[in-house]
């Protein structure tokens, strides 16, 4: 009636290759990761090493360009938020100017997003 | 005069009515109740109304006596004679109705890949990629699809066929077990995809029992690393590799995983934003509302009113539970092997309803622990459980089951 062989034979050849396939994506994904993660090192040492988000990184604002008349304090936000969306410190902030559009922040959102080119 | 009672009484002959007091006519009343129902639990309890609410009217519309928009016997492949024969499709463009012309969406394959079109330019799968060892898991819970087909095969109302259709629900995602059973065990495909959808409904309810079942309060509070950002370059890659994997190694998943990663790789390439929302909202509604209401349809009373239907909607159970467990059971393998550092909960994720079983994990686990926050490392499994099931569908599509 039930042809026990038929059935097994689907069951194992399915879970085994549900599982190779599946396998072989984790070392295929693991590799790419590491890969990545490899490049992303390799920039590292050409630009200076963050240890720490604030103080360092604020140091090289300030001595290379020049406050533009932003306080530090400010900067130091800027850059928080900068660590925080990118999820990592691996930059270094060239300037920071403050932009010449009268326009406030909200309203050059929506100039961008009613202008964006199709 | 008599012209007129005479109209008025052949009217009444053609009309439902007196088709229902016709000798089957008390069936096409059950299934009024059956859709009512359904139709009740879609939006008053929000049982996945999204697909439940299309599907039970058109069950409802179906079953409406003379309607017309609907003929079952146009796709069965049978002849009056009893012999297999291949579709006659001329005859479905020159005698079908509204729902026969949708349905060829759902028979010629296209819907559902569509659906998983839409579903992966939705899908984040940064957690996986961080982590790919939840891989595993979504392996792992995909072993209940392929137990439940034994105990279908085993029951001798179902063929290795219909078997294989029905085992498919484990997967727990709607348009594999669609795209599976549309093909393998297309007079089964009313009832698989009502007992899909409900069950996904009620993961909630099923999961957390077995989940507590298996693990120990101690494995239950383990609190996971946090998992590390993954860059655009291997978001963009992700898709390609994976497709190229998988679709190499099991050439049926071709349809599924093939447009899962295109809607992927359209989200996360960030320059073609207008495909994304139109995959991701008006693409998905259309389908969405012609995969609905024509698998409905295909639950006419002859069809769905069988000893098969109950067995289904057991199987279905057994399916989900026995997939819930075996996720749990490898997670609490990674856990030993990881020395804790894996929660078990995660496993049960692998049963791919996104994000609901995702969910249920952060929940039971949050019962455990308050503080921990088990979400987004569940949501590993629960992708990988995407891919596990395309990949089990494409087995099951592939080997013969004659």
């Amino acid at each position: 009636m039930v042809d026990w062989g038929q059935v097994i034979g689907i069951t194992v050849t399915g879970l085994a290759v549900v599982f190779i396939a599946l396998l072989l994506l984790i070392v295929i994904i693991w590799l790419m990761g590491k890969i990545s993660q490899g490049l992303n090192k390799k920039d590292k040492p050409k630009k200076e090493t963050l240890k720490k988000q604030t103080k360092p990184t604020k140091t090289n604002v300030v001595k290379s360009e020049g406050s533009n008349g932003i306080d530090s304090q400010t900067v130091a936000v800027i850059i928080a938020a900068i660590s925080a969306s990118m999820g990592s410190d691996n930059f270094v902030i060239k300037s920071v100017k403050r932009t010449k559009s009268n326009r406030s922040a909200w309203n050059q959102a929506g100039v961008l997003q009613n202008t964006n080119p199709f | 005069m008599d012209i007129f009672i005479n109209t008025m009484l052949d009217l009444a002959q053609k009309s439902g009515f007196a088709q229902i007091f016709a000798d089957d006519g008390w069936k096409t009343l059950v299934m009024f109740a059956i859709s009512g129902i359904l139709i009740y639990l879609a939006i008053a309890k929000e049982f996945e109304p999204l697909l439940l609410l299309p599907i039970a009217f058109g069950m409802f519309l179906t079953n409406l006596p003379g309607g017309g928009l609907f003929h079952s016997e146009l796709f069965s492949g049978v002849n009056e004679l009893g012999q297999t024969v291949p579709i006659d499709f001329n005859k479905i463009f020159q005698e079908g109705g509204l729902l026969d012309f949708l349905y060829l969406g759902v028979k010629l394959g296209i819907f559902p890949p569509l659906i998983f079109l839409g579903v992966g330019a939705m899908t984040d799968f940064g957690p996986l990629i961080s982590n790919p060892k939840s891989f595993i898991l979504g392996a792992a819970a995909q072993a209940g699809i392929f137990f439940t087909f034994i105990a279908a095969a085993i029951l001798p109302i179902f063929t290795l066929k219909q078997a294989a259709g029905i085992s498919i629900i484990g997967g727990a995602d709607g348009p594999t077990s669609i795209l599976v059973a549309s093909k393998l065990a297309p007079e089964l495909l009313g009832s698989i995809a009502i007992a899909a959808y409900s069950y996904m409904a009620l993961v909630p309810v099923i999961q957390p029992p077995i989940m507590k079942l298996l693990t120990t309060k101690k494995e239950r509070e383990v609190v996971m690393k946090p998992l590390r950002t993954v860059s655009k370059t291997e978001k963009v890659i992700f898709p390609v590799l994976v497709s190229l994997v998988v679709i190499m190694l099991v050439p049926d998943t071709a349809p599924l995983i093939g447009m899962l990663m295109l809607g992927n790789l359209l989200k996360e390439s960030g320059v073609v934003e207008r495909l994304v929302k139109t995959a991701t909202n008006d693409l998905m509604n259309i389908v969405t509302i012609f995969l609905g209401i024509t698998v409905g349809a295909t639950a006419t009373a002859k069809s769905f009113l069988t000893v098969q239907t109950i067995g289904i909607i057991f199987l279905g159970l057994v399916a989900f539970s026995i997939g819930t467990a075996t996720g749990i059971l490898f997670g609490k393998l990674m856990y030993i092997f990881t020395k804790g550092k894996v929660n078990p909960l995660i496993g049960s994720a692998g049963v791919s309803a996104v994000p609901m079983a995702a969910r249920v994990s952060q929940k039971v686990g949050s019962d455990a622990n308050p503080t921990n926050f088990l979400l987004m490392h569940a949501m590993g499994p629960n992708v990988a459980g995407v891919i596990g099931s395309a990949v089990a569908a494409g087995v099951l599509m592939s080997v013969p089951l004659g």
